[in-house]
């Protein structure tokens, strides 16, 4: 973990009226990112809001790092207004990430919305760094509506097997992004080996982790939680253990779990 | 002119500098040492300690709010035995002052965390929680009863191998009835204020924000209640204060001090700046040199007038 003073804005583009994607300059913090991590930045210099935003890394090359977010209170309304070369106050890489599919598996990324970004980094870090067959990867992106489909521009350029679902069935699948891999994978699937990763909605990966647990398949999950302070001390982010009564932070044995070990 | 003396000694134990770390708000020290150097600080608080482990209330726990947030995370905690077997081992290297929260529902799970603590070496000073507003009516009874805060003061004094700080609620009538309640049942010290009772609710759900209804208001927002009962507290007792809310900077502390603390305690801060206590204690230098003063103990209870800054020109008072 590094307690970062200042990380630069470097590039900054608007995906959806409430969607927007950030590069930032801070190579402590960008060369030690892996997929799932995330960083604690602190939109304001005063006290409105007071607390930093715990946001997903979506890519990390050793130099900079980037962030797509939705635009959904206080905290991200100011980071959406962040200015080329503004200077935000960082911590991080924070947490853990993801194991890597074992041979001849396939890696089925199930994401749920602007849940992507640590999927996306996860697809590309296999790819690029693990040398992993872009054909054994096979992405599912479950959207709203048609017009959110600028939120896979950069997931279109990686060039991997990838799908839609939209709720109002006006692109790719009809439905939501759990039934589309039901419907359509879970069975063509079933004598292969597969590894699910995913991150959403608790709703959706509450729903995804039954099916992987019925078709005993390995899941993990990349939660978020309401987070003070994102280093492990506030116990704000507590998650459910599955049959115990205790709570994992997810802020620091997550956010990636393994399905069957939250109750969500 | 020298460097100006930090340094504070408070129930015969001496202190680097007056900053501590709140409880709850610090783990057991662990996480933060990668962060800071904890050898900077006057000492850690330990997150509260009960008889038996507990898992804490199901989330969502806190709430973000003007200035402050609301925490209902119902001390959660390892338990007396594994704290000693797992978290004392840490504790015993850090080169700072150890104080161990302890937190109960009756005499009794107070009396028994004790004993055990007594058993333990590593440890400089007990602060006894008996204020934490989010475990039902029964966290606040002794905090909130003169009868009954005196007789769990009395008890644990009878039997702490350990200094005794009692931490007080903010959530009563007369915290200085109280306060004198527990410096007559024998303790050491007291600690205040703990976090004000207060909710979120949704205005579209109808539902409360915390699955516990209420929690515990800390932050910025309670430095002025903070200040006030420090100062009432000061002139109600004879024994040493530890100041405690919403304190942010070395300004805060030095407020703290000037209405009657001799330590203070950082809390909500180090969710939002973890060097937020070590960039305090570096302030708190250039502080004492910018109002000439050489022994940071001259401020405490100093409430009325500085003298030495007259004729000086200072800015405008930082207060958050």
């Amino acid at each position: 973990m590094i307690f970062n003073p200042g990380v630069r804005v470097v590039e900054k583009k608007q995906l959806l009226p409430d969607l927007f994607h950030l590069k930032f300059e801070g190579e402590s913090l960008a060369s030690r990112a892996v997929p799932a991590n995330f960083v604690q930045i602190k939109v304001s210099k005063g006290l409105d809001p007071i607390f930093r935003r715990p946001m997903s890394i979506h890519y990390a090359d050793g130099k900079t790092f980037e962030m797509v977010f939705r635009t959904v209170g206080r905290g991200t309304h100011i980071l959406s207004q962040a200015e080329i070369d503004q200077e935000f106050d960082c911590i991080g890489p924070l947490g853990n990430s993801f194991k890597l599919p074992e041979d001849g598996e396939r890696a089925v990324m199930v994401a749920g919305g602007v849940g992507f970004p640590p999927l996306y980094f996860f697809s590309r870090f296999l790819v690029e760094k693990h040398n992993f067959p872009k054909e054994n990867i096979l992405f599912l992106l479950g959207m709203k509506t048609v017009s959110e489909k600028p939120m896979a521009d950069d997931l279109l350029k990686l060039d991997i097997p990838l799908e839609f679902s939209t709720d109002d069935g006006s692109f790719g699948f009809h439905g939501f992004v759990t039934d589309l891999f039901e419907a359509h994978y879970a069975k063509k699937l079933r004598h292969e080996k597969i590894r699910i990763y995913s991150c959403g909605p608790n709703a959706m990966m509450r729903r995804l982790g039954q099916i992987a647990l019925s078709f005993k398949v390995p899941c993990q999950l990349s939660l978020e939680g309401a987070m003070p302070c994102g280093v492990g001390t506030c116990l704000g982010c507590a998650v459910k253990m599955r049959g115990r009564n205790d709570y994992y932070r997810v802020c620091q044995e997550g956010p990636v779990f393994d399905a069957e070990e939250v109750e969500l | 002119m020298s460097i100006a003396n930090l340094s504070i000694e408070i129930c015969g134990i001496r202190f680097r500098n007056p900053i501590l770390t709140a409880s709850g708000t610090f783990g057991y020290g662990e996480e933060f040492n990668q962060i800071i150097d904890l050898s900077k600080l006057g000492g850690i608080v330990t997150k509260s300690i009960t008889k038996h482990p507990r898992p804490g209330h199901p989330p969502p726990r806190t709430h973000e709010t003007a200035a402050g947030m609301l925490n209902a995370i119902g001390l959660a905690n390892v338990g007396v035995d594994k704290f000693i077997e797992e978290k004392i081992p840490f504790l015993k290297t850090l080169d700072t002052r150890i104080i161990v929260n302890v937190a109960g529902f009756s005499i009794e799970e107070y009396t028994y965390t004790v004993e055990r603590l007594n058993d333990t070496d590593g440890i400089d000073m007990l602060e006894i929680n008996i204020s934490c507003p989010n475990v039902g009516a029964d966290g606040l009874e002794f905090s909130s009863s003169v009868r009954r805060a005196s007789e769990l003061t009395t008890a644990l004094k009878k039997i702490s191998r350990y200094p005794l700080i009692i931490k007080l609620s903010p959530n009563v009538t007369s915290i200085a009835e109280i306060a004198r309640a527990a410096e007559e049942g024998g303790a050491d010290c007291l600690s205040l204020i703990n976090t004000l009772v207060g909710m979120g609710v949704n205005h579209w759900t109808f539902k409360p924000i915390l699955t516990n209804i209420t929690g515990g208001l800390s932050g910025p927002a309670i430095k002025p209640v903070a200040l006030a009962k420090v100062w009432q507290v000061y002139n109600a007792v004879k024994i040493p204060l530890i100041g405690i809310g919403g304190i942010m900077n070395h300004f805060d502390v030095a407020e703290f001090m000037i209405v009657g603390a001799s330590l203070v305690q950082f809390g909500t801060a180090n969710f939002i700046n973890p060097d937020c206590t070590v960039k305090a204690a570096e302030g708190l230098t250039d502080y004492l040199k910018q109002t000439g003063i050489s022994d940071i103990s001259e401020l405490i209870g100093k409430l009325g007038g500085n003298h030495e800054i007259q004729g000086k020109n200072f800015p405008a008072c930082q207060g958050t």
